[in-house]
């Protein structure tokens, strides 16, 4: 009689612990997610040149203390996005010519809050400038052609990539469009500088490498 | 394509899958208790009696499940029947409760819909809960034979739970839906009065999906141990 409950017992401890097992993620990075959208309609072949910003913009919640990106991570950043673009055929425009503009403005800013309704207020303040010499103030950031879900529920420490197409300004809605938009998500929180670096580097990497479409050569 | 930001809470789940498997078990083994001490009388009735069993299932998704989960195996599988004579012929009938646990993970794998693609960890899982009601026809054997094939049919009701997560955010489906489980298996005893017996069953359950919850089908070996008690 008791080896038979010794049995049962025995087959029950056994199949506890083919039960158990962990399924979450074992490292920070295994969180990371990367989306990117693009406008169908808008032929990324055609264009010729691109213009960084000089810095990655921080959006936090209205009213709080101004906040800077690390300068270094920031150019770091830049320039790994100014390499993905170069490598696709694109020249980058440093000009600043007032007559004409790139062919494609990229925006690149670093989530500070979840209220991401702030990206508008801040828009002003970041990218204003940087198509007011063509458009005037009264033109605005052009997401609404692209969706990408995790804009609308992206957390804190996420690095927002848009990038517009100035020559084409939606007149109606007085828009510059949005062509190609990526959220890296999560990337830079409070891990240490060399390890955001690299996922940041890999997310930014990734971005491209799903959006093989965002090329000057015929896809 | 939306997902709600969560902590990932799986292992709640599970504990909780267990413990209530286990609180089934528990007064069980009391049953086992109880028909050890009748043992002598079980000599001369076989397994014309109520009987029930404990097993390890390794199950197959097949069919939408096997599309969502890459055709993962699993090998987290219990469960627990209890059946008894119905009085006509052999046939027996019972009551099954079983729990799957089916997963299927990708460091790096994207998901495209429409203009938008997402990459990261994509973990896909479904815990199936099949309950249902069973009738079994053990074929007619020589008395000596140590061997009982027999076939079953059983229909119920499966909760399952659907959860694909992408990095640290998910989407979920959970309910109810309609199962019909055809089996068939064979029992082997292990002594000559085969009080208790090793048996192994292969189970098809065939899930109808609900708005709820896209349908959960699957495949499935159990192995286990089957006693007699009254």
């Amino acid at each position: 009689m008791k080896s038979k409950i010794a049995l049962v017992l025995c087959l029950s401890a056994n199949l506890l612990l083919v039960a158990c097992g962990t399924d979450a993620p074992t490292s920070q990075d295994q969180l990371d997610v990367v989306a990117t959208s693009y406008q169908p309609n808008y032929r990324f072949q055609d264009a010729q040149t691109y213009a960084l910003p000089s810095q990655v913009a921080v959006i936090s919640d209205a009213g709080s203390t101004a906040q800077t990106l690390d300068p270094a991570l920031s150019q770091n950043v830049l320039q790994s996005i100014r390499n993905q673009l170069n490598s696709r055929g694109y020249t980058e425009d440093t000009s600043n010519s007032q007559s004409s503009p790139p062919s494609i403005f990229v925006e690149v800013s670093k989530m500070n809050t979840t209220t991401t309704q702030v990206y508008y207020d801040y828009w002003y303040g970041y990218y204003g400038g940087y198509y007011a010499p063509y458009y005037g103030s009264a033109y605005g950031v052009g997401w609404a052609p692209v969706t990408v879900p995790y804009v609308i529920e992206a957390t804190v420490g996420s690095l927002i990539i848009n990038v517009t197409d100035p020559n084409h300004p939606d007149q109606g809605d007085k828009k510059i469009p949005s062509v190609w938009a990526s959220v890296i998500n999560g990337v830079i929180d409070n891990s240490s500088q060399a390890d955001i670096q690299q996922r940041v580097d890999a997310g930014i990497q990734q971005a491209f490498a799903q959006s093989p479409y965002f090329t000057r050569s015929t896809p | 394509m939306r997902f709600a930001e969560k902590p990932i809470e799986r292992c709640a789940t599970r504990s909780f899958a267990l413990a209530l498997l286990f609180a089934v078990l528990a007064p069980l083994m009391g049953g086992a208790n109880a028909m050890a001490a009748t043992s002598s009388e079980l000599e001369t009735t076989g397994n014309k009696l109520s009987h029930f069993s404990l097993s390890y299932i390794v199950s197959f998704p097949t069919a939408s499940t096997a599309d969502f989960l890459g055709n993962a195996v699993s090998y987290r599988g219990l469960g627990i029947e209890w059946n008894a004579p119905t009085g006509l012929d052999d046939l027996y009938w019972g009551f099954s409760l079983r729990w799957l646990y089916f997963r299927h993970d990708e460091d790096n794998e994207s998901i495209t819909s429409g203009n938008t693609t997402v990459t990261g960890r994509i973990y896909r899982s479904v815990d199936s809960f099949p309950i249902s009601l069973n009738l079994k026809y053990p074929f007619k054997v020589s008395s000596s034979s140590r061997v009982q094939p027999f076939i079953g049919l059983g229909v119920g009701t499966t909760y399952g739970r659907r959860e694909l997560n992408v990095g640290a955010y998910s989407q979920n489906q959970y309910g109810w839906q309609f199962l019909m489980a055809p089996e068939a298996g064979t029992e082997v005893k292990f002594s000559r009065t085969g009080e208790t017996r090793g048996f192994f069953n292969v189970r098809y359950d065939a899930g109808f999906g609900s708005d709820a919850i896209s349908a959960i089908s699957n495949l499935s070996l159990a192995i286990g141990i089957a006693s007699n008690f009254d």
